[in-house]
């Protein structure tokens, strides 16, 4: 038998109990609300000496950028953007040969420097960003003589038909890039039908995204660059959005380029997580230092 | 030494034991079983007293049980099992055998009882002390209670336990203590299951009405499971009502569920289920610009009860999800893409006995996936992967003495796997099979009653186009240290012979060890210690320690890495998995806290988990170590179901009174720390092609704008945090039930983010960049109704 007093206590105990479980409860209920800050502080960040560089046999060296970084969240301008011997204390050569700096391009050359088939370069930069010394180098192979397009101008064609590039390989070059570039982008000439696209986009759209749509280029991978046979690539609806002559520049590419164009534009995953590329720098360097044998091929859409 | 160690210890065992038999000692042995629906009975505990001895067995998953070395005499025999009201009887061993005995118990009378475990007469110490280092039980009843996103679902429900966390709302796959999803071992009615995924793996294929028990091993197990490094799911379905015909149907807002056992007298049972989504079949047909997507699975399962000493078991599942989807009907040229996948299951487990102490079960199984999927976009992709697996596997168990049980088995199987891709940019044609052997032995021993040792090997044999051996040694001990707390230590090497290329939103690609893909091991070591708190509460707490070796991770760098086979006219084709991954290593630690109430009329626990891991990986992240992205510093867990009204009451420990109607709340929480991303560093331009020299201020998106990234996985998103109600009305109609209920996943609409995305736009002159998030599921209402009949 439990005397009055118990069952007070025991309808105390019951009452706190409640009581406990129902601030448990609200706690989690305020805290399984709100939206979260994402705090993205640049601890991370390490300045690099970036690098956009191609070789051409045949040709001098001309053409080579040497850049910087950003953190993420930074405001850029262009004229914080390239490095210059004087701003950066850039010391760049190729082969232990220096460059000079033109600050009209505010690109580094040497005409003296003439690029051979199946020779190897090295670049190597000494650069300050941020106070910070830097050092980067990066070796490229370039291509051997015989690639070539075989139909330079393959006239006209209509949206959906097939187009072929038909070319002959450099041996060992089993890598080849195709750049699309039309004459004349716009809304106007723009091919709102592409399958390309699965959304149907209007005139707006096309023109806050232009140069998305107008730069688009292909490759093939893995070519039989030992096969005397011609090898093709072909052209998807993906590369021409617009009705207009296309200039198609045709690589070659050397094992950087092909490093760099199959994988630094594709580092970011579906589910948003980010990887790294193949590097093809030693040291603080990121971006490509490649080579190529080109040659340019001309056809237009038409309605 | 191990070897030497293990023959020793081996030689004791029997001698202690058999120093304890006599020549005038007998044997008892039989089954429980459920007295309204004839199924058997899986963990019943059986209790003998009387003339100065107690003793007693736990039936096994037949429901099967021995007693040894009983003197005759007069005894009492306790029969006993979670939610049943217990058997006690005098019974006499004497002369004459007992035969096989049979126990049949009834569900205890308490009607509310749905949701809820009921009390037991077993001491909830004794059920603690029984069960396996790193293991855990869930019922039918217990999966579906917790709260859920539309469907009831086995994975995400236990990823409400300590040790077991999801990726994302997107996903159930369940991550096991540092272990990624393919290290899982899936088990229904003893067939592996390779791909458990429906809807890109926002819901798995098991279909909770027709589950009969789950049992997890998050780590520690035996030697007669294989292939798996992390854990063990092993699902048993229900066998079906052996006396009544029973059912259940569920309707929720996008998929039906029929559930039907059926009785087949005195041969046995036949149960089935089917699952299937109506979103195609309704808003599809009315909203073109919703793909006219759906999935399905089901059941069927024969029990066969071949007399007193066989019984037969059939058992077949399929499953399959299908989206065919053209985004202009009326242009026969627009993108479409086509994508099917599913699995087939097929099991034959004959249980024999040879004598009371010799329990036999062979198994036959098949276990069939397959993904296909087509696209067609501005060039066109096309797909399959087809994996069949074909397994027979032979495990005895042999009852020595009460103190000493002996396992054995074999296992043979044949995988036959391929995958084909073809594309513009060649062919991947890699198939191949391979061959598994392995045998195992395993003994458990209880020297005293407090002490309980099990140990053994497992020797496999792998065939590829190269062969692996190995011996793994499996080892578990377990001591009691008062009558309510006990500790556990286990430890164990394991070996895997397949790994998955994890896609998001696509079907997983799995392939075998081979020349390229090196034998996946882990060592792994726990300890536990387990306090029973009112014989109501089971606290347990648990650290662990695993080594792995030879883990991989897809390289997405694959296209620039990987060479062709050989040429087939101008196509390259592509038949080696060379490249295709990277390897590396891992070393995964944690802490476990776990507070359970299994009993009475408000049931749930609290977890707790601090946990760490850490990778390192060929060539990844300038070869520094980093965490995986599955790591998830703590977690805390919280889920409580119960009968409303004793919730109010205060009467937790209490059975709910018996009424035509009741209320039931159930409520999930989670917290875990935030997930490990890699950031992208910094920002750069540079041009794609050099034809590209367009580097301006024109305001247009720049092509040559990229992003850097920044060490692997170092940033952590914000703490993931959510809370789920569901709200249940059950009206009982004497022979039926119906059961409307309403669930909210994420109540508090707390934004979880799932990834970060990066703009850049030119401003004044300049690029200015900027970051949002994407987050994950929402405030996410949905209701249902479950009637049972």
């Amino acid at each position: 038998m439990t005397s009055k007093s118990d069952d007070m206590k025991l309808e105390n105990l019951k009452m706190n109990t409640l009581k406990i479980l129902f601030a448990f409860m609200l706690m989690i209920m305020i805290f399984g609300c709100g939206k979260p800050g994402v705090n993205l502080n640049s601890s991370s960040y390490d300045p690099k000496i970036t690098v956009e560089g191609f070789l051409y046999p045949g040709q001098p060296v001309s053409d080579i950028k040497l850049m910087r970084n950003f953190p993420l969240g930074n405001s850029i301008s262009q004229s914080d953007l390239y490095l210059t011997p004087s701003g950066n204390n850039v010391n760049a050569s190729i082969n232990g040969t220096a460059l000079s700096f033109d600050p009209l391009t505010q690109t580094y050359f040497n005409n003296q420097i003439m690029i051979g088939y199946g020779k190897s370069y090295t670049l190597e930069v000494y650069a300050t960003i941020d106070g910070v010394q830097l050092h980067t180098t990066s070796t490229t192979l370039t291509p051997l003589k015989g690639f070539s397009v075989i139909n330079k101008n393959l006239g006209n064609f209509s949206y959906g038909d097939s187009i072929t590039i038909n070319f002959q390989t450099s041996p060992g070059t089993v890598f080849y890039s195709f750049s699309f570039v039309p004459d004349s982008a716009s809304p106007n000439n723009f091919i709102y039908n592409n399958n390309g696209e699965r959304k149907k986009l209007s005139a707006s759209d096309v023109a806050n995204n232009l140069n998305q749509y107008k730069f688009r280029y292909g490759n093939v991978n893995n070519v039989d660059s030992y096969s005397s046979a011609e090898q093709s690539y072909s052209v998807t609806s993906r590369s021409t959005w617009f009705y207009s002559s296309y200039t198609v520049v045709a690589y070659a590419c050397d094992e950087n380029m092909k490093d760099y164009l199959l994988t630094a534009p594709n580092v970011q995953e579906v589910n948003g997580n980010f990887h790294e590329p193949i590097e093809t720098f030693q040291g603080d360097g990121i971006g490509v230092f490649g080579s190529s044998v080109t040659d340019t091929v001309r056809f237009a859409i038409v309605k | 030494m191990i070897k030497n160690f293990a023959a020793i210890l081996f030689a004791a065992m029997l001698m202690s034991t058999a120093y304890a038999q006599t020549n005038s000692s007998f044997t008892i042995s039989g089954f429980t079983y459920d007295k309204k629906t004839g199924e058997t009975l899986i963990g019943a505990s059986i209790s003998l007293f009387g003339k100065g001895i107690k003793t007693g067995a736990y039936s096994n998953n037949s429901g099967y049980f021995v007693i040894t070395n009983i003197p005759p005499g007069k005894y009492t025999i306790n029969v006993s099992y979670v939610g049943y009201d217990s058997y006690k009887n005098i019974i006499t061993i004497g002369e004459k055998s007992s035969g096989l005995l049979k126990f049949y118990l009834t569900q205890s009378a308490y009607k509310a009882g749905e949701i809820l475990v009921l009390g037991d007469s077993i001491n909830v110490s004794e059920r603690a002390f029984e069960r396996q280092v790193s293991s855990l039980n869930m019922t039918q009843q217990q999966v579906n209670a917790i709260p859920k996103v539309v469907v009831p679902d086995l994975l995400r429900a236990l990823q409400s336990m300590p040790g077991i966390t999801a990726l994302s709302d997107f996903s159930s796959a369940v991550y096991v203590r540092g272990g990624t999803p393919d290290q899982n071992l899936y088990l229904i009615d003893g067939a592996e299951i390779y791909d458990p995924e429906h809807a890109f793996g926002i819901f798995s294929t098991f279909n909770t009405d027709a589950i009969k028990k789950v049992e997890v091993y998050k780590g520690g197990f035996g030697p007669q499971y294989d292939d798996r490094l992390s854990s063990v799911i092993d699902v048993i379905d229900d066998e079906g009502n052996r006396n009544n015909m029973q059912g259940v149907f569920d309707l929720s807002l996008i998929a039906a569920n029929l559930t039907l056992q059926i009785p087949l007298g005195s041969l046995g049972s036949i149960s089935g289920s089917i699952r299937r989504t109506f979103i195609d079949q309704t808003i599809a047909k009315w909203d073109t610009l919703i793909p006219p997507y759906y999935f399905y699975d089901g059941n069927v399962k024969a029990f066969l009860q071949l007399g007193d000493k066989d019984n037969l078991t059939l058992s077949y599942f399929k499953s399959g999800d299908n989206l065919n989807f053209t985004t202009d009907q009326s242009n026969p040229q627009s993108p479409s893409i086509y994508i099917n996948w599913g699995n087939t299951l097929g099991s034959l487990n004959w249980k024999h006995l040879f004598s009371d102490k010799l329990f036999s079960s062979t198994y036959l199984t098949y276990s069939g996936f397959s993904s296909a999927f087509n696209m067609r976009e501005s060039a066109s992709i096309s797909e399959s992967n087809p994996l069949n697996d074909y397994t027979a596997k032979e495990a005895l168990t042999y009852y020595y003495s009460n103190e000493l049980t002996l396992d054995a088995g074999a296992e043979y199987k044949k995988v036959d796997l391929s995958y084909n891709n073809s594309s513009s940019s060649g062919v991947v044609d890699i198939s191949g099979n391979t061959h598994e052997t392995s045998a195992y032995i395993n003994a458990e021993w209880q020297p005293d009653p407090l002490w309980q040792i099990q140990g053994g090997f497992r020797f496999e044999q792998f065939l590829s186009d190269t062969t692996y051996m190995h011996l793994d040694p499996r080892l578990s001990v377990k001591y009691k240290l008062t009558l309510n707390s006990s500790i556990k230590f286990a430890a164990g090497i394991y070996h895997q012979y397949m790994t998955a290329v994890e896609r998001p939103f696509a079907p997983d690609i799995w392939a075998p060890t081979d020349k390229n893909i090196y034998d996946s091991q882990v060592s792994q070591f726990i300890l536990g210690y387990e306090q029973q708190i009112g014989n109501i509460f089971d606290f347990e707490t648990e650290v662990y320690y695993k080594n792995y070796k030879n883990i991989y991770i897809y390289n997405y760098n694959v296209g620039a890495d990987i060479s062709p086979s050989y040429y087939d006219g101008n196509t390259p084709v592509y038949t080696s998995s060379k490249d295709v991954f990277i390897r590396g290593n891992e070393k995964a630690y944690g802490l476990e806290l776990l507070l359970r109430k299994d009993v009475g009329a408000v049931t749930g626990w609290i977890g707790y988990t601090l946990s760490g891991a850490k990778d390192i990986f060929d060539g990844v992240n300038q070869g520094k170590s980093f965490v995986p992205q599955q790591e998830r510093t703590s977690v805390i867990n919280f889920v409580l179901n119960g009968n409303v009204n004793s919730i109010f009451s205060g009467r937790w420990n209490e059975q709910p009174e018996e009424s035509s109607s009741s209320w039931i709340l159930g409520l999930n929480f989670i917290y875990t720390s935030g997930q490990p991303i890699t950031l992208p560093s910094s920002t750069y331009f540079v041009n794609t092609l050099p034809a590209w020299d367009n580097y301006n201020a024109t305001g247009q998106k720049l092509p040559s704008y990229k992003l850097y990234p920044g060490n692997i996985d170092s940033y952590r998103l914000p703490a993931y945090i959510r809370l789920d109600l569901s709200i249940t009305w059950k009206k009982n109609f004497g022979t039926w039930s119906i059961a409307p209920y309403f669930q909210v996943f994420n109540i508090g609409n707390r934004k979880n983010v799932w990834f970060i995305n990066y703009t850049s736009n030119e401003q004044n002159g300049a690029i200015v960049q900027s970051v949002s998030t994407v987050n994950q599921l929402p405030f996410l209402p949905s209701l249902g109704v479950t009637v049972k009949f």
